[in-house]
C-alpha cells in the first residue's frame, strides 16, 4: 500500500492543535488514483485494531490492550507529572456534577444557539444582517441570569463549531455541519471584546458557572463537505467512492466508525478525533456533551469516549439524541437507533420520545411510555437510573406552539415537572411562545457566508442555518409558568418529583383523555390532574379516600387558559377540566397507593413499578 | 482573566492531556468488561412445514381477533391493518364463492366455486414459493420471503421493504452458508457486507418479478388447474349423487308409503277437495269450507227439511201467537186483547201491557197481505225498543225464548200459512245447520293430513324430481367421453379438426367426406380397426360395468315405482280409507310427474350406448365395403355373382348403407320415409337400385328383397326395437288393425262425430291394439318419441361434428392458456438466471495478502 503503518506518525502524541495535527500525514492518506477526495483502505497494524474481541491470554479486553499498545508508548515518559485543573482556578469553585444531575433527574435544559441567542434584529425582519448585532458568546452572558431566573440549570449548547461553507443549508451555514469540530466558530466571538472565540466561549462558561448553571456541548454526529474533502480518511463512502450522506442531509457527511465492522474494530483516527473532541470540551470548560444522533457511532465508540472523558472528569456529564428502539433504520446509511446499548455504554440521559407527545392524545400512552422506561431501567447493569428529558420541545420538531399553543407549551411545562424519571427540557424561545416561523425562509438573501443564498429553514423549527434573531415569542406567561414550575422542582417538591412514587388514578367514568396521578415521598404527595384534550373540556371523578368535602386545595400551577372547576367531596374528587389544563395540588394522602391503579417506587436508587 | 494566549494553553495541556491518557488507560484495564451492540429483540422465523402451517392458522386467528378488536374499540395500528386486507381478501371472497355456489344449479358448479377460490388463493401463495423463493433458495440459498418476528412480535417479511433491512436479526453463521452458497469468495475483504447485497439485489429482483407475474400467474394457473378439476370432479360427483338419488327415492318411499299407511281418514274426493287443497296451497283459508267439507265428508246438516216444517208446525209459541193474532183471518191482523194479553204475561211479563198497545197500534198499520212477516217489518220500523223484545233482543225472558217472535221461522211460518211448499223449504235450508262438531273433527284431521303427510310429501317429490335432472348430467357426460372416444379412434389431426369446425354440416361437403375418408382408412388398416373396436368396446363395456346404465334404469325403475305404489298403494291402504280420496292424494303428490319423465331422463343414458353403438356399427359397415364382402354378401343373397352388380349399383348400395347406418338422424328417419322401419325403406331403395327387385316385388314378397333387407338391416343396425324388422313387422299389422278399427269408429252410427286417420280413435282403442299386436309387450315396441329417439343414437356425422367443435375448443383454449402458463414459467425461471448481480461488485475488495497483514509491515 504504501501506507505508512508506523504508529509513531499517526499524530497521536500531539496536543491537540487543529493546524498542525494533521498535515504532517496528510501526504498519506491522499488517495492514489484520484487527485482529490476517494476513499482510501487502510492497512491497519494489528496492535492497533480497536475492539472488543476477548483476549483469552490477557485476561482483558484486546481492545484495550491495543488502545494502551497504539498509545501507550507516549505516555510512559511523563507518568509523573500531575495534573492541575487550571479551569477551576478560573471559574472560582466550580464543581462539575452534571452525570449526577442527569442520572438523579436533577437537570433542567434549556437548548441554546449562541450565534442567535442574543442577536439584536433592529430591522425587525428576524434576519441578522447590514450591522445588526449578531448573537455571541459574550452578548449571550446578558441572558444568563433571565435562564436562570426561569429556573434553568443546565444548557444544552448547540454546536459552536465554524460551519462548512461548501454545499451548505442556509447563509451562515447549518451548526451540524461543522468545518472543522476541534475549533470555536470565530463568529462567536464578540468583536468588540478583546481574545480568541475560544476564550470568549470560556468566558461564558465561566459566567454559566457563577449562576450554578452546567453546561453542555453539542457534538455534531457528522462533518461538513469541506472537512470532509480535508480528512478522508476519517469519512466513510459508498462502494462507488461516493460520501457517504445521512438521508435528508445534503450538507454533511458520514464518518467512517469502523475500521472492520465484521470484527467491529473501531476507526482509530475517528476515536482520536472524539478523544480531543472531549480534550477541547474540558479545556474550554464545557460539564458535558450532547451527542447528536448517537446511533451514528456503536456503543463501544462511545464506551471508549465517555470512559475517556470520565477518566479526566468523573462527573463529565453525556447526553445521548436516541429515541426508541429500531428494527433498523429508517434513514439512509444510518444505523439503527437503540437506546439500551447507548446507555449502557455510559450515556446519562436520552432523549426518548417526548417529542411526539402530540401523537399521544390518550393518558394511557403517556402512562405508559413512562412504564417503558421505567422498565428500561433494569437493563442498566451498573444500577444507576438514566431518565430521559422531557424533550417535549426540541431543535429537531416543531415548536409546540403550532400544536396547541400557549395552554398547550404550559401543559407540557407541568407534566414534565412533575413526571417521574425526567430532567425537563426547553428550547430557547419556548419560554416566551415562539413559534420559530421566520419570515425570510427560503428567500435569496443578498448577503450569505455559504456558497448558497437560500435562507434554508425547516419550518416551525429553531433556526440552525442561518444568522437569525434572538429566540422568543408574544407569551410571556409560558414563562413565568417555567419558572413557577423549575423552581417548584428545585425548592420544597425536589424528593417528591425525583424521588417519590407515582401512583396512577383511573378516573371514574373511564376518561383517558384525563391524566391523574399523585408524586409522593415522605408524608409529601402531590396530585397532578389535567386534560389531555387541546380543544374539549373533560370531567371525571377520582375516588381518593382522603379527600375531605371542605377541604381547601391550593393549585400549585400558575392559571392559565380557560377555567376549570373542581370539587371535594367525601371521598372524591370532581373535576370539569378546561382544555391543555393540568393542575397540581398538595394534599395529605396516606392511602393514595392503594387508590391507584398503577404504582412505581423509587427503590434502591431507581424506580420500580410494583402495582 | 481570559487565557488568551493559546500556545500556552497548549503547552501546558500537552502534559496534563498526557497524563489523562494514563489515567484513561488504567481505568479501562479495571474495567470487567466492555459494552458492545445488544442483540436484536426480533429473530428470524424458521419452520418446517407443519410449523407453517400451525403459524397460518394462528396468524389468521389473531387478524381475525385484530379485526374484531378493531370492530369494537376502533384501536388498530399499520402492521395489524395491513394484514387486515388479506383477511378481507380471505372472507370476501368465501361470502362470494358462498354465494355464487347458492346460484348454482349443480353440484359440480357448486363445487366448483369453492375449489375456484381456494385454487385463487393457493396459486396467489404458491406461484412466488415455487417459481421464485424455491430456485432462489435452491441457487442463493436464502428465502426471498423470509419472514422475522420483529421487535413488537408482529411477524414480517424481511425483505418488505429493501430500504429497511434488519439484518441484525440474521446471525453470521446463517449469512455465511448464504454466501457460501452463492460461492461468493472467501477472500473478499467485506464477504458478509457483499452478502448482503447481493441477498438484498435479489430479494428486490424476486419480489419485482413477483408483482410483475403474479398478476398473470394466478389466474392462469387457476383455470388451468380448475379445467382439470372440474373435469376430474365430474364421474365422481356425478355417481355420488347417483347414489345419493337413489338413496332419496327409497327413503322418500319409505317415508311416503310408511305415512299413507298410518291415514285413517275416509271421504270422497270432488270438486271439493281439489278446491281445499288448492287453497291450502296458497295458504288461504277456504271459501265456504263447511260446505265443501261436508261434501267430502258427507256430513248431514243437524236439521232435516222435512222435520223442519213439521216442527215449525208445531212450534207452541209461534203457533199460539199466530193463532192469537190472526183470530178469524189469515190475512189481516185481529187479536182479543184479552187472549194476547194472557199470552203476553206468559212469555214476556214485563213488557206484555206495552207490548199489547203496540201490536194494537199495529192493527190499522200493518199490511194484511204481509201477515206475521208484515208485523216484525212494521215493529222493527216502528218501534225499536219494545220491537226489538218482540223480535227477540228485548228483555232477557224473551231473548232466551229466542223473541216473541222468530224473525226465521216467523217468515217461514208466515210463508207456510200462504201455502208455498217450495219457499218454505228453502228457509228450512237456511235455518239448518251442519254437525260443526264433527264438520271441526274431519277439518282437523284433514289438515293434519295435509300438514303432516301431503305437504312434505309432495315436496320430497318434488325434490327427488329435480334429483333426477342428474342423470342428465351423467349421461351428458358419458356422451362426450364416449364421442371423443371415437374421434380420436379415428384419428383425426388437429388440423383436420379445425377443418372440421369450420365446415357446415348442413352444405354436406367436408365433413362427411372428411368422416368417410377416416373411416375407410381405420376399416383398411386391419390392426388401426380391431384397435378402434376394441376401444369401442371398451367404452361400451364400462357404461354397463361402471353402472352409469345399471343406476340409471335402476333410478328411473325405482321413481317410476314410487309413482305407482304412491297412486296405487294408497286406494288399497288397509284401513278403510276411502278409495276415491286417496287416490285424489296420490294425484296430488305425483302432480306433473309422470313415469315418462323419468323415462326420459333414463333415456339419456341409452342414447349414449346407441350412439356408441352407432359408432361401432358405422365401423363394421365400412369394413365390410372395403373388404368387398358386402358386395359378396348382396350377390350371393340375391342369387348373383358379385360381377353382376354394376359399379353404379355398387356405389349406390354403399353410399345408401352410409347415409343410413351413420349419416341419418332420427328426424330424418321419422320424416324421410323411415317411418315403418328401415325395411320399407330398403326395399324403395333396393327396388330403385335393382330394377329387377320391383319386377319381383310384384308378385308380392320378393325373394329379393327379403334377402337383402336382412342384410341390409344387419348392417345398418340401429339399436331401435320399433325400426327392427321385427318392429316393422308389427308396426304393419298394427296399421292394419287400426284402418279396420278407423272403419269400425266411422261406421257406428252412435260415433256422431266422425273422424279423419287412426291416430284419432280413442286412445284405449289404439293401446289395446298395440297390446294385441306385440302380445302384451307394447310398451317395447310403441314408445314416446324421446324414447324412441333415444334409442335411435345420434347421427354419428352430428356427433362428430359436435365433438370435433368441442375439441377444437378445448385445445385452442389449452393452448392460449398452456402456452400462456408455459410462457410464463419460462419468463420467470430465466429471467432469475440473470439476477443476484451487485451493483459496482469489483469494488468489493480481496483481503491484503495474510502474510503481509500479519507480518505488520
Amino acid at each position: 500500500m504504501g501506507m505508512n503503518n508506523n504508529i509513531n506518525q499517526i499524530p497521536m502524541q500531539q496536543t491537540y492543535n487543529p493546524y498542525q495535527g494533521q498535515p504532517s500525514n496528510q501526504p498519506a492518506l491522499q488517495p492514489q488514483n484520484q487527485e482529490q477526495v476517494q476513499p482510501v483502505i487502510y492497512n491497519v497494524p494489528n496492535q492497533q485494531i480497536y475492539t472488543n474481541a476477548p483476549d483469552n491470554n490477557q485476561g482483558v479486553s484486546s481492545l484495550l490492550k491495543n488502545y494502551i499498545m497504539a498509545n501507550g508508548k507516549q505516555l510512559n515518559n511523563v507518568a509523573q507529572v500531575q495534573a492541575v485543573n487550571m479551569e477551576a482556578n478560573q471559574s472560582g469553585n466550580w464543581q462539575n456534577n452534571l452525570k449526577t444531575m442527569l442520572r438523579s433527574s436533577q437537570a433542567q435544559f434549556m437548548a441554546v444557539i449562541p450565534r442567535t441567542m442574543n442577536a439584536k434584529d433592529t430591522d425587525g425582519n428576524a434576519l441578522i444582517q447590514n450591522g445588526e448585532v449578531r448573537g455571541n458568546f459574550i452578548n449571550a452572558i446578558d441572558r444568563l441570569d433571565e435562564l436562570k431566573a426561569l429556573g434553568v440549570n443546565t444548557l444544552h449548547v448547540l454546536p459552536i463549531h465554524p460551519p462548512g461553507k461548501t454545499k451548505a443549508m442556509g447563509t451562515a451555514g447549518s451548526l451540524y455541519a461543522p468545518a472543522d469540530l476541534l475549533k470555536v466558530d470565530p463568529a462567536l466571538k464578540d468583536p468588540n471584546t478583546p481574545g480568541t472565540a475560544e476564550d470568549h466561549c470560556k468566558k461564558f462558561i465561566q459566567e454559566c458557572h457563577k449562576r450554578g448553571i452546567s453546561v453542555m456541548l453539542d457534538l455534531p454526529s457528522c462533518a461538513s463537505v469541506d472537512f470532509a474533502q480535508k480528512h478522508p480518511e476519517l469519512m466513510s463512502y459508498e462502494k462507488n467512492g461516493n460520501d457517504k450522506t445521512p438521508g435528508g442531509w445534503q450538507d454533511i457527511r458520514m464518518f467512517n466508525v469502523f475500521e472492520d465492522e465484521e470484527k467491529r474494530t473501531l476507526n482509530p483516527h475517528l476515536l482520536e478525533l472524539h478523544k480531543k473532541y472531549v480534550d477541547m470540551c474540558q479545556d474550554l470548560g464545557f460539564d458535558g456533551i450532547r451527542a447528536d444522533v448517537g446511533r451514528a457511532k456503536p456503543a463501544e465508540f462511545w464506551d471508549i469516549i465517555i470512559s475517556y472523558s470520565r477518566a479526566k472528569d468523573p462527573n463529565f456529564g453525556w447526553l445521548a439524541e436516541t429515541y426508541t428502539y429500531e428494527d433498523a433504520s429508517p434513514q439512509l446509511n444510518m444505523p439503527h437507533d437503540r437506546p439500551t446499548e447507548l446507555l449502557k455504554a455510559g450515556f446519562d440521559t436520552y432523549y426518548g420520545q417526548y417529542h411526539i407527545i402530540d401523537q399521544w392524545t390518550k393518558a394511557s400512552q403517556i402512562r405508559n411510555y413512562i412504564n417503558e422506561q421505567i422498565a428500561l431501567q433494569k437493563e442498566i447493569p451498573d444500577g444507576e437510573p438514566r431518565p430521559p428529558i422531557g424533550s417535549m420541545s426540541t431543535h429537531d420538531d416543531q415548536s409546540p406552539m403550532l400544536y396547541g399553543g400557549s395552554p398547550w407549551v404550559q401543559f407540557t411545562t407541568i407534566l414534565q415537572s412533575t413526571m417521574p424519571l425526567c430532567n425537563p427540557y426547553f428550547v430557547d424561545g419556548v419560554q416566551s411562545g415562539d413559534y420559530y416561523l421566520y419570515p425570510y425562509e427560503h428567500a435569496q438573501a443578498p448577503e450569505t457566508e455559504t456558497d448558497t443564498h437560500e435562507c434554508t429553514v425547516h419550518k416551525g423549527r429553531i433556526d440552525i442555518f442561518n444568522y437569525s434573531r434572538k429566540p422568543g415569542g408574544k407569551n410571556p406567561e409560558i414563562g413565568k409558568q417555567i419558572t413557577n414550575m423549575l423552581n417548584l422542582r428545585q425548592g420544597e417538591y425536589n424528593d417528591v418529583i425525583t424521588k417519590g412514587s407515582t401512583c396512577w388514578i383511573k378516573p371514574k367514568q373511564d376518561n383517558d383523555e384525563v391524566i391523574a396521578f399523585a408524586r409522593q415521598y415522605g408524608n409529601k404527595t402531590l396530585l397532578v390532574v389535567g386534560n389531555r384534550n387541546v380543544n374539549k373540556r373533560n370531567s371525571a371523578k377520582l375516588e381518593l379516600r382522603d379527600i375531605k368535602k371542605d377541604q381547601q386545595l391550593t393549585d400549585l400551577t400558575l392559571p392559565y387558559g380557560e377555567k376549570s372547576y373542581i370539587q371535594t367531596e367525601n371521598g372524591e374528587l370532581k373535576l370539569d377540566l378546561a382544555p391543555s389544563r393540568i393542575h397540581v395540588f398538595e394534599i395529605n394522602a396516606p392511602n393514595i397507593e392503594s387508590d391507584a391503579f398503577d404504582v412505581s417506587k423509587f427503590v434502591n436508587g431507581r424506580y420500580t413499578k410494583v402495582k | 482573566m481570559l487565557n488568551n494566549n493559546q500556545n500556552n494553553m497548549m503547552m501546558n495541556n500537552l502534559s496534563l492531556r498526557q497524563l489523562g491518557d494514563r489515567e484513561v488507560f488504567q481505568k479501562f484495564l479495571a474495567k470487567p468488561e466492555h459494552v458492545t451492540k445488544d442483540a436484536a429483540k426480533g429473530h428470524l422465523v424458521k419452520e418446517n412445514v407443519g410449523q407453517q402451517f400451525t403459524s397460518m392458522l394462528t396468524d389468521n386467528f389473531k387478524d381475525i381477533s385484530n379485526l374484531g378488536e378493531a370492530f369494537v374499540s376502533g384501536k388498530s395500528n399499520d402492521h395489524a391493518l395491513g394484514r387486515m386486507n388479506d383477511l378481507g381478501m380471505k372472507l370476501g371472497g368465501s361470502i362470494i364463492a358462498a354465494a355464487l355456489m347458492g346460484r348454482k344449479a349443480t353440484t359440480n358448479k357448486k363445487l366448483m366455486e369453492i375449489f375456484g377460490f381456494t385454487t385463487f388463493f393457493s396459486t396467489m401463495s404458491l406461484w412466488p414459493k415455487i417459481a421464485i423463493d424455491l430456485p432462489t433458495k435452491l441457487r442463493f440459498g436464502f428465502n426471498p420471503h423470509q419472514k422475522y418476528v420483529d421487535s413488537q412480535g408482529r411477524k414480517k417479511q424481511f425483505f418488505l421493504d429493501n430500504q429497511y433491512l434488519p439484518w441484525d436479526v440474521w446471525s453470521k453463521e446463517d449469512i455465511n452458508k448464504v454466501a457460501d452458497k452463492m460461492k461468493v469468495p472467501k477472500d473478499l475483504k467485506d464477504r458478509e457486507e457483499y452478502t448482503k447485497e447481493k441477498m438484498r439485489t435479489i430479494a428486490l429482483q424476486d419480489n419485482t418479478l413477483w408483482m410483475l407475474t403474479a398478476g398473470l400467474a394466478s389466474p392462469l394457473l387457476t383455470s388451468l388447474v380448475c379445467n382439470r378439476i372440474e373435469a376430474g370432479l365430474k364421474t365422481p360427483v356425478a355417481k355420488a349423487e347417483l347414489q345419493q338419488v337413489e338413496k332419496n327415492i327409497s327413503n322418500i318411499a319409505d317415508k311416503t308409503l310408511s305415512m299413507s299407511k298410518d291415514t285413517n281418514i275416509t271421504g270422497k274426493s270432488d270438486e271439493a277437495f281439489s278446491a281445499i287443497y288448492e287453497s291450502l296451497k296458497k295458504g288461504e283459508m277456504p271459501k265456504n269450507l263447511e260446505e265443501q267439507l261436508s261434501e267430502i265428508f258427507d256430513i248431514r246438516k243437524g236439521i232435516q227439511n222435512e222435520d223442519l216444517v213439521n216442527r215449525l208446525q208445531d212450534h207452541g209459541t209461534g203457533k199460539k201467537l199466530y193463532d192469537i193474532l190472526f183470530k178469524d183471518t189469515k190475512s189481516s191482523l185481529k187479536f182479543e186483547d184479552s187472549d194476547l194479553l194472557k199470552f203476553l204475561k206468559e212469555t214476556d211479563p214485563e213488557n206484555a201491557d206495552e207490548i199489547l198497545g203496540i201490536l194494537n197500534k199495529a192493527k190499522g198499520e200493518v199490511d194484511p197481505d204481509k201477515g206475521l212477516k208484515g208485523i216484525v217489518q212494521h215493529l222493527e220500523k216502528q218501534y225499536s225498543r219494545k220491537g226489538q223484545s218482540i223480535i227477540g233482543k228485548g228483555s232477557k225472558k224473551a231473548a232466551a225464548n229466542g223473541g216473541l217472535i222468530n224473525k226465521k221461522w216467523v217468515a217461514a211460518l208466515s210463508d207456510l200459512s200462504q201455502n208455498d211448499k217450495a219457499q218454505a223449504k228453502a228457509y228450512a235450508k237456511q235455518m239448518s245447520v251442519y254437525n260443526q262438531e264433527e264438520l271441526a273433527k274431519k277439518a282437523g284431521e284433514l289438515s293434519s293430513l295435509y300438514e303432516n303427510w301431503l305437504k312434505p310429501s309432495q315436496a320430497n317429490m318434488r325434490f327427488l324430481e329435480k334429483n333426477l335432472s342428474i342423470l342428465n348430467n351423467v349421461s351428458g357426460e358419458k356422451y362426450n367421453s364416449v364421442a371423443k372416444t371415437f374421434v380420436k379412434t379415428l384419428g383425426f389431426t388437429d388440423k383436420e379438426i379445425k377443418v372440421l369446425k369450420a365446415s357446415n354440416e348442413a352444405a354436406g361437403g367436408d365433413i362427411q367426406q372428411k368422416l368417410t375418408e377416416k373411416l375407410i382408412e381405420v376399416a383398411q388398416d386391419e390392426t388401426k380397426y380391431n384397435k378402434a373396436i376394441k376401444k369401442l368396446d371398451k367404452q361400451i363395456a364400462k357404461i354397463d360395468k361402471q353402472g352409469e346404465k345399471g343406476l340409471t334404469s335402476k333410478i328411473t325403475d325405482a321413481f317410476n315405482s314410487l309413482v305407482d305404489k304412491v297412486k296405487g298403494s294408497l286406494t288399497g291402504t288397509s284401513k278403510g280409507a276411502n278409495k276415491e280420496l286417496q287416490s285424489a292424494f296420490g294425484d296430488i303428490l305425483t302432480e306433473g310427474l309422470s313415469k315418462n319423465d323419468a323415462a326420459s331422463l333414463g333415456a339419456d343414458i341409452t342414447s349414449v350406448n346407441s350412439t356408441l353403438i352407432r359408432f361401432k356399427a358405422a365401423l363394421e359397415l365400412e369394413r365390410d365395403i372395403q373388404s368387398g364382402k358386402l358386395i359378396t354378401e348382396c350377390a350371393e343373397k340375391m342369387g348373383l355373382n358379385a360381377a353382376d352388380i354394376t359399379d353404379v349399383q355398387k356405389t349406390d348400395i354403399i353410399e345408401s348403407l352410409r347415409r343410413m347406418c351413420w349419416q341419418s338422424s332420427f328426424g330424418d328417419a321419422m320424416n324421410k320415409g323411415y317411418k315403418t322401419g328401415n325395411g320399407k325403406a330398403y326395399s324403395a331403395l333396393i327396388e330403385t337400385i335393382f330394377p329387377k327387385a320391383a319386377e319381383g316385388a310384384e308378385n308380392g314378397k320378393s325373394s329379393w328383397q327379403k334377402a337383402v333387407n336382412e342384410l341390409f338391416l344387419r348392417e345398418t343396425y340401429i339399436p331401435n326395437p320399433s325400426l327392427s324388422k321385427e318392429g316393422d313387422d308389427i308396426w304393419n299389422a298394427y296399421v292394419g288393425r287400426a284402418w279396420g278399427a278407423f272403419d269400425e269408429y266411422n261406421g257406428n252410427s252412435e260415433n256422431v262425430k266422425k273422424i279423419t286417420n287412426f291416430g284419432q280413435l280413442p286412445k284405449e282403442t289404439l293401446e289395446q291394439i298395440q297390446n294385441e299386436v306385440t302380445g302384451g309387450k307394447a310398451s317395447e315396441y310403441f314408445k314416446p318419441s324421446n324414447v324412441k329417439f333415444a334409442d335411435y343414437g345420434e347421427s354419428v356425422l352430428s356427433a362428430v361434428k359436435k365433438q370435433a367443435n368441442q375439441m377444437y375448443n378445448d385445445r385452442t383454449w389449452m393452448k392460449v392458456f398452456g402456452g400462456a402458463t408455459i410462457a410464463l414459467v419460462g419468463f420467470t425461471l430465466i429471467s432469475q438466471l440473470f439476477f443476484g448481480k451487485v451493483k459496482d461488485a469489483h469494488l468489493y475488495q480481496k483481503k491484503e495478502d495474510k502474510d503481509t497483514f500479519e507480518s505488520g509491515k
